[in-house]
């Protein structure tokens, strides 16, 4: 499986930690935009920059370029998004999978316009625990930090930390 | 650089005037340098509110909310959940997204 992520969902699993657990499990792709958005925290020292830069050094996540301009420039203007919602929507629409990963109001209602697949990370964190990838510990902590960003609602992070609680 | 500053006469009432003067004592800089400093000030405050507005209605994405407001993605999403804007995802969109990472390890 293949899947675009947008900058949203980047952050959100670099800061719940869980974010190269996932690129082992399952190839991942992020655009030239969302590279440069994430990287604008870097001057800050921001653990989402820093840690996406290693990631893509070592190859764990790629940086697409070379996708339609007008295909990206039409999503912009349709949706309001900015150049890298637009393009990982873009990239999602191109690739095998046709599955993007996005956290984000606007990127959500565009790909569900354009009939992608979605997730969201919340169930990324569910699934690693699902799959033996991470601990109990490691998961409960990473839908803690989610919680704790507030960008959630409380009751999808209630119900994902009941599961693995019982899992 | 002088010649490309601009002159702006504007008359402010007192209450502003002594919102320059504290700032111009409190960070020890002129009066001119206390306008523009509040003007900024002003602009960034203005500038999030747009932005933050926008994203609630739906209009504008994350990334594009920061451009407006001047800030980082990271920065934007702390500034959307500090206003107690929600992610969208329903309970079932979640369950729909463990189904398809699980299928298709």
């Amino acid at each position: 499986m293949e899947l675009a992520i947008d900058a949203c969902s980047i952050i959100l699993l670099a800061k719940a930690t869980v974010l190269e657990e996932f690129t082992k499990w399952k190839k991942t792709m992020i655009t030239e935009g969302v590279y440069n958005e994430v990287l604008e925290g870097k001057d800050k020292q921001f653990l989402d920059a820093l840690l996406l830069e290693r990631l893509v050094e070592e190859k764990k996540i790629s940086v697409e370029g070379n996708l339609r301009k007008k295909m990206i420039q039409k999503l912009m203007n349709d949706f309001g998004v900015g150049i890298g919602e637009a393009g990982s929507i873009a990239l999602a629409l191109e690739s095998k999978g046709k599955t993007i990963l996005t956290d984000n109001k606007q990127g959500r209602k565009a790909a569900k316009v354009h009939g992608l697949k979605l997730l969201g990370s919340v169930e990324v964190v569910t699934s690693l625990f699902k799959k033996g990838k991470i601990s109990k510990e490691k998961t409960i902590s990473a839908l803690r930090t989610l919680k704790d960003k507030g960008w959630f609602q409380d009751h999808l992070i209630e119900g994902a930390l009941e599961e693995v609680q019982n899992g | 650089m002088d010649e490309q500053k601009k002159f702006l006469g504007a008359r402010i009432e007192p209450e502003i005037l002594k919102m320059v003067n504290k700032v111009s004592e409190e960070k020890k800089v002129d009066r001119t340098s206390a306008v523009k400093m509040l003007i900024s000030a002003g602009w960034k405050e203005l500038s999030l509110e747009r932005a933050l507005q926008l994203y609630r209605d739906g209009k504008i994405s994350v990334d594009k909310a920061a451009k407006i407001a001047g800030l980082t993605v990271s920065e934007m999403m702390n500034e959307i959940a500090a206003h107690g804007i929600k992610s969208d995802e329903t309970a079932e969109e979640y369950r729909e997204g463990i189904k398809l990472l699980l299928a298709s390890d």
